[in-house]
């Protein structure tokens, strides 16, 4: 018992210092990684162009019951600044009319299309073309999820590269633009991923941000910096090691044969924009083909975040489960020999911290309680440790601002920055650990719970100017 | 207690100093990001200020190379800010560089300064300094930006060469050219905008020459930008390059080039190749150049195995100019191979949605 005891008192404070010794040294790569990628953007005086050289892309679209949202979102997506590119949107079994929504909004005609399978989908029930767009596509098909969606937009496309978003993200007029840049840079590339920012606060006129600001509610502010942190060193500092997991399912570009030859999404996982990352790196690193998946961290997509603590509870269960279900399918990878900094780095530290961090924070926190309680330690010890766990949390919210303020500096006023920190101190007071809670339940749901189908989202979308 | 041990007394010291460590790194960075803030805001005031008073000055130059008027002061240390903005209206009027701003540049004397930038350590001024060196056509400066030719910063290596085009490109490209083959790290898009800016005549006989004499690589690597020569050369450089073509890569980079319709004859050998990516491409490339006899060569295509081929083949003969609706539906409801009847129905429809 004794031993116990003492492993576990030894066990908890150096997880904490692994997990922020980790982050920290992300941080730190991102830091230069962002240095350098902010010193080659002052130096772009090479005047933008446009020639026969920029690779065309296949933007696909699943929806799913988005009656409500999918006609601005396309109408947005339609004006997008870049040479070619096509839309495919798939219209996976909606029961809202969106079919028809989008028949009457772009003209809709039945095209006699010479559908090939590539990937297996669930039956096609038909294939529209817009007669007033050219680009536009509609793929009608039988329920079989967000995954099966993207797999029958990705049998359809014309292009090399596609790009799978969420029906109701909000891009930049320029996103495309931005994230085609690993693929011209380096041939190797065959993903590539975005920042995602909060779009809560921010005025929207036809699909597009007419004015950012910070939203009124502080559940969606602290998610603000959440999101900072989890992009601009979570993501980016794994990039320069070619070690990325994840590319958000709400934004990235893949090279199509890659995808393809990898099987496509897979249908029985909620986590399915992750799971395909993660079996990437695996199929490329076994075949040993060079290959590179990229993160762009400009500000190209925005999205709208949960106001209440419900939605954003079930959102991180599902995103906890997708996680479990991305490690595990592919768990061949971790300490692998062929692995590289992927299978050594990126995915233990994944595994342990992200994956099982709730469960072992969480029962942290109630062995030094309950061990303070029953007097195993002293009240200082059990201070001290919530004190550096709880110092270090906000010195990575802050470093995360910080690394915004010398890059992207996307809320232009100083009140907002000013509100930013002290979101960044808040979100370690109790956020964060409710969050936890969150996310284990979403572990054990995935160990023991059914399975999921298209997440729903009570989305508010009072930030739009068109009416919802 | 547990944690009477020396060895957790210890970790608990750590533990609390860590704390504060953290607590005072989070108010350093914290003072940090204020700081930041406030210099961002007294830039950009200082720049709007200085665009403000300048731009009305630049468009009027450009407009007029006699342009005489009184010229705004110019703080030195106001220099890398304006050079950003004559950059911008250099690059806005049609990437030429126009003697009425070139005038304003010599009139306000900082050319000497703007020299001085390329020998800064930071890489911003650097390359403001390159791009306006090259706007200004500084034969002074043509060794410092050829020596940035080999610069490890693409950007930096893509503006120096730009520079020394605009300076003089007779003598740029074929010191340029060599570095296509070996700089992996320029974008084609940029290199095709250099040669481009060098003009067919004087990029199209060194790019041509390189080509035809070196390597398959050489070769491989420069064809895409063959239509940066004058048409006739660029054609028979490619009918050169075909006719001895023992190479894939030199076949189908070749095939994706062509837009000669004296080439038809090599392309046609092409269309009955073994892999399928040289029939596509070859069949494209027909489409591009084809004859009335060449329909027939189209169509059978049509029923090529692999869908990609069928569907390049389907887009050709919709394209063909002499080939009505009536001639495709002709042609389609004479196909056995159903395969070959549903991607030309597809190619007709897309037609006429567009």
């Amino acid at each position: 018992m004794h031993f116990l005891l003492t492993f576990t008192q030894w066990f908890y404070p150096l997880y904490f210092v692994g997990l922020n010794v980790g982050y920290l040294s992300l941080n730190v790569i991102a830091l230069f990684a962002l240095r350098r990628l902010m010193q080659a953007r002052a130096m772009q005086s090479l005047p933008p162009i446009y020639t026969d050289f920029e690779l065309p892309v296949t933007i696909i679209v699943p929806a799913h019951n988005e009656a409500v949202t999918i006609g601005d979102s396309l109408r947005a997506l339609l004006q997008l600044k870049y040479p070619q590119y096509e839309i495919i949107v798939v219209n996976d079994g909606s029961s809202d009319g969106t079919l028809d929504v989008l028949k009457d909004e772009f003209s809709l005609k039945p095209f006699p299309e010479a559908y090939r399978i590539r990937v297996p989908v669930k039956p096609i029930r038909g294939i529209y073309r817009s007669t007033v767009y050219h680009r536009l596509r509609v793929i009608d098909k039988e329920n079989g999820g967000k995954a099966d969606a993207l797999n029958a937009g990705l049998n359809a496309a014309r292009y090399p590269i596609f790009c799978g978003i969420d029906a109701d993200s909000i891009l930049a007029r320029d996103s495309l633009d931005k994230v085609i840049q690993p693929f011209m840079e380096d041939p190797s590339t065959i993903a590539a991923g975005g920042t995602i920012r909060i779009a809560n606060g921010c005025e929207v006129s036809h699909g597009f941000i007419k004015r950012i600001g910070l939203p009124r509610n502080m559940l969606a502010v602290v998610q603000i910096v959440e999101y900072l942190r989890a992009f601009l060193f979570g993501r980016l500092g794994w990039s320069p090691l070619n070690a990325l997991l994840i590319i958000s399912g709400a934004f990235g570009l893949f090279r199509k044969e890659a995808v393809i030859a990898a099987g496509g999404y897979r249908t029985d996982t909620v986590g399915e924009d992750m799971e395909l990352v993660a079996r990437l790196h695996r199929e490329m690193r076994f075949a040993k083909q060079p290959y590179r998946i990229t993160f762009v961290p400009d500000p190209i997509c925005w999205t709208e975040a949960p106001e209440d603590w419900g939605t954003l509870c079930r959102q991180r269960m599902r995103w906890q489960r997708g996680l479990a279900e991305s490690l595990s399918d592919n768990w061949t990878l971790c300490f692998n020999r062929r692995g590289g900094a992927v299978g050594w780095l990126a995915f233990p530290f994944l595994l342990i911290f992200e994956l099982f961090g709730p469960l072992i924070e969480i029962s942290g926190f109630a062995f030094f309680l309950v061990a303070a309680l029953f007097g195993w330690v002293s009240y200082q010890a059990f201070a001290a440790f919530l004190a550096l766990a709880v110092g270090l949390g906000i010195l990575l919210s802050v470093a995360a601002l910080l690394l915004e303020e010398m890059s992207f500096h996307v809320y232009p006023r100083l009140g907002q920055t000013c509100t930013l920190l002290l979101a960044a101190i808040a979100e370690n007071l109790g956020y964060r650990q409710i969050l936890a809670v969150c996310r284990l339940i979403g572990l054990l749901k995935w160990r023991f719970g059914a399975k999921s189908q298209w997440g729903e989202m009570r989305r508010r979308g009072a930030w739009s100017e068109t009416p919802r | 207690m547990l944690d009477s041990s020396a060895a957790f007394s210890l970790a608990l010291q750590v533990a609390l100093r860590s704390s504060e460590a953290a607590m005072l790194m989070s108010v350093v960075l914290i003072t940090w990001i204020i700081v930041l803030r406030v210099r961002l805001r007294t830039g950009l005031k200082r720049a709007r200020k200085l665009a403000a008073t300048w731009r009305p000055v630049f468009a009027e130059a450009a407009l007029r190379e006699d342009y005489a008027a009184a010229l705004p002061n110019l703080e030195r240390r106001d220099l890398e800010m304006f050079l950003s903005e004559w950059n911008a209206v250099e690059d806005v009027v049609k990437g030429e560089s126009t003697p009425g701003l070139r005038k304003l540049v010599q009139r306000l004397r900082v050319t000497e300064d703007i020299r001085k930038l390329l020998r800064a350590k930071r890489l911003t001024p650097k390359a403001l300094a390159t791009a306006a060196l090259g706007h200004l056509k500084d034969e002074h400066s043509w060794a410092d930006l050829f020596a940035q030719l080999d610069s490890d910063n693409h950007v930096l290596s893509l503006l120096s060469a730009r520079a020394l085009v605009e300076i003089d490109p007779a003598r740029a490209i074929p010191q340029i050219i060599p570095r296509i083959l070996t700089r992996q790290d320029w974008p084609p898009g940029r290199v095709a905008a250099l040669l481009r800016r060098a003009g067919p005549d004087i990029a199209g006989g060194p790019l041509c020459r390189a080509m035809t004499a070196g390597s398959v690589e050489q070769a491989v690597c420069l064809l895409p930008f063959v239509n940066q020569a004058p048409a006739p050369l660029a054609a028979a450089t490619l009918r050169t390059l075909l006719h001895d073509a023992s190479d894939v890569r030199v076949v189908t980079a070749c095939l994706r080039a062509v837009e000669d319709p004296t080439l038809a004859s090599l392309v046609r050998h092409y269309l009955s190749h073994p892999r399928w990516f040289v029939r596509l491409l070859a069949v494209e490339a027909l489409g591009r150049i084809a004859e009335r006899e060449d329909v027939e060569r189209i169509v059978h295509l049509l029923s090529d195995e692999q869908w990609w081929v069928r569907y390049r083949a389907a887009q050709a003969l919709v394209a063909l100019p002499w080939l009505n609706a009536a001639d495709l539906k002709a042609i389609q409801s004479n196909q056995r191979d159903r395969f070959a009847r549903e991607i030309l129905e597809q190619a007709v429809a897309e037609l006429s949605f567009s």
